[in-house]
């Protein structure tokens, strides 16, 4: 881990955080490197949000280290705004703005002059035309809000951009425009660190996820790293009854009925296929493990596996 | 900060034109009433008649003066002119910090690379123009009436502008403590309530401590005790003392609120 201290542009470590009576992180560790698309998932009240708000330097933390860009969340805030791109979970503008009057507001905040062609780009891309921009964000339906909301954390090219469900409210089209400018973003090296609750989402455009359960990290890694040592599940549909104390290396058999089978595979696959072939099989379907099977066997009540875990 | 201290005096445009034209027209109105209410003569009767509880309103228990410039300040002191530039004061100070935490609006605000003291100290810079214009405007509504009606020379123009001077200084005292509650609050409509309960039990305390002697040691500690534009216009003021008070408290509660904006955690 040490080599990649350098290159983490996010690097969390025994972060704790408490509100009152409630201890919301208990020692979050973290490493997203630089140019990394990145997953933070959870369930509501897990600490997503709370980490992303330490991170981004709008609350103090405990305990712990959290460093964005190298340096100190918290004390070097400003700098590390500087180079921050920051979409919050709550959208809200304030002070009766123009949608175009709150992004030359912003822009004046941050120190943007002048034309902004990166901006004009984004507008385009995420459909906010003229017409939106001159009315008042009060009217903006929640969808409309976001797209705003992500041109102002995108319009300045942030080497980190930091999103709390950023597909929220967006429709269908509008994600795929959002995740292609987040591939080209990484692209140009940009970190994404991104929370979400639509699996598929995060599936898609990120490279590892980290999974957070009450208030500290469950799992980290690739989806695919995720997956890996899961059970997989094979239906298989015979044509004649399979015979009696019939056994599939490296599978358990989940369900039996008739001349269907199901079968959870957490060995190599290849051994069950043979030992299948042998028979006269009418269908078979094999099912990879979703994100969301993945989190749900990590967040369901009898759930709770660590990665890695059959 | 520039665009800062503009923008929080543009969102709250409309109160402070509010308060500003309200207190110009009522200072107007207050000159023009001088004579309706029978000039110094009568008045001076008058005030000899109404009761100790209405002196102690006006922190008038040296006399009343009864000429048109001592008329005029003495209403610098009354309630609509206290009420409506505190109204300007609170909704600024509220939506400094609190209603933008509660709203969620912060978290996009501050997402710049600004530190956080100083986009509260840009917003306090923009209460204290807002006090300005609030008070200028009530001392030049009284200057108008003096001109329309032709009695300019019998208005001490300098002394009502130190009485103004006495009523900034209070609503600047005033402002920092609600900059002060705002800036460790989630809550706008929670600011606005605990800042007005504290104003209005400062209020209180200062007028009763007058007309019932157990609470007299009590009232310095509001700030409503150092604001006396009577006084000063019946030249036995101890106006210096007194902004010198309210304006340490304004510095001491903007500075404390910056460090605790700074240092506090935005939550919603």
């Amino acid at each position: 881990m040490s080599a990649h201290h350098a290159t983490d542009a996010i690097r969390v470590a025994g972060l704790r955080k408490r509100f009152g009576g409630v201890e919301a992180l208990r020692g979050v560790d973290l490493a997203v490197q630089q140019g990394e698309v990145f997953g933070f998932l959870g369930p509501n009240g897990a600490g997503k949000t709370t980490t992303i708000r330490i991170l981004t330097g709008f609350i103090r933390a405990d305990q712990g280290e959290a460093r964005a860009l190298g340096m100190d969340a918290w004390r070097d805030s400003v700098a590390v705004k500087a180079r921050l791109g920051f979409l919050p979970d709550v959208v809200a503008f304030g002070g009766g703005f123009t949608g175009q009057a709150f992004l030359d507001y912003t822009a004046r905040l941050r120190g943007l002059r002048g034309e902004l062609p990166r901006q004009k780009e984004l507008l385009d891309r995420l459909e906010l035309p003229d017409a939106a921009l001159r009315r008042n964000v009060k009217g903006y339906s929640s969808g409309m809000a976001k797209k705003l909301a992500l041109v102002h954390a995108m319009r300045h090219d942030p080497d980190l951009l930091i999103m709390d469900e950023p597909t929220e409210a967006l429709d269908p089209l509008m994600r795929q425009e959002l995740f292609a400018v987040i591939r080209e973003m990484r692209g140009r090296g940009t970190t994404v660190f991104m929370s979400s609750h639509v699996l598929p989402d995060v599936q898609e455009v990120c490279g590892r996820v980290a999974l957070i359960r009450d208030g500290s990290i469950a799992g980290t890694g690739s989806v695919d790293a995720l997956r890996e040592g899961k059970a997989r599940t094979m239906e298989v549909e015979f044509r004649l009854p399979p015979p009696d104390g019939f056994a599939v290396p490296g599978a358990e058999i989940a369900a039996r009925d008739g001349t269907r089978l199901r079968l959870a595979v957490s060995g190599d696959v290849n051994a069950a296929l043979r030992e299948l072939a042998k028979h006269d099989v009418a269908d078979l379907v094999y099912e990879r493990l979703s994100l969301e099977d993945l989190f749900m066997g990590f967040y369901a009540p009898n759930g709770g596996k660590e990665p890695g875990d059959a | 900060m520039r665009s800062v201290f503009a923008q929080t005096l543009r969102s709250h445009r409309v109160g402070l034109l509010s308060a500003s034209l309200g207190l110009f027209a009522m200072s107007l109105i207050i000159v023009y009433t001088f004579d309706a209410l029978g000039g110094a003569g009568q008045l001076s009767d008058l005030y000899d008649s109404l009761p100790d509880i209405f002196a102690a309103m006006f922190r008038a228990q040296g006399g009343f003066g009864a000429t048109l410039t001592s008329y005029v300040a003495l209403d610098y002191r009354h309630p609509v002119y206290v009420i409506a530039a505190m109204s300007f004061v609170l909704s600024l100070a509220s939506g400094s910090a609190a209603r933008e935490v509660e709203r969620g609006t912060a978290l996009l605000l501050l997402a710049a690379p600004i530190a956080r003291w100083r986009y509260l100290a840009a917003k306090v810079g923009a209460l204290a123009a807002g006090v300005a214009v609030i008070a200028a405007m009530a001392w030049l509504g009284s200057l108008a009436g003096a001109l329309l009606i032709g009695v300019a020379a019998n208005l001490d123009n300098s002394t009502l502008l130190l009485a103004q001077l006495n009523a900034a200084a209070l609503y600047l005292a005033a402002g920092a403590i609600a900059v002060l509650i705002s800036s460790g609050s989630s809550d706008g409509g929670k600011t606005v309530a605990l800042t007005a309960g504290v104003l209005t039990a400062m209020y209180f305390v200062d007028f009763i401590s007058v007309i019932w002697s157990p609470m007299e040691p009590l009232a310095p500690f509001g700030l409503f005790y150092y604001f006396d534009p009577l006084a000063v216009a019946v030249g036995n003021s101890t106006l210096w003392r007194d902004v010198a008070v309210l304006l340490a408290v304004a510095l001491a509660g903007f500075a404390f609120a910056l460090v605790r904006f700074h240092r506090r955690d935005i939550t919603r």
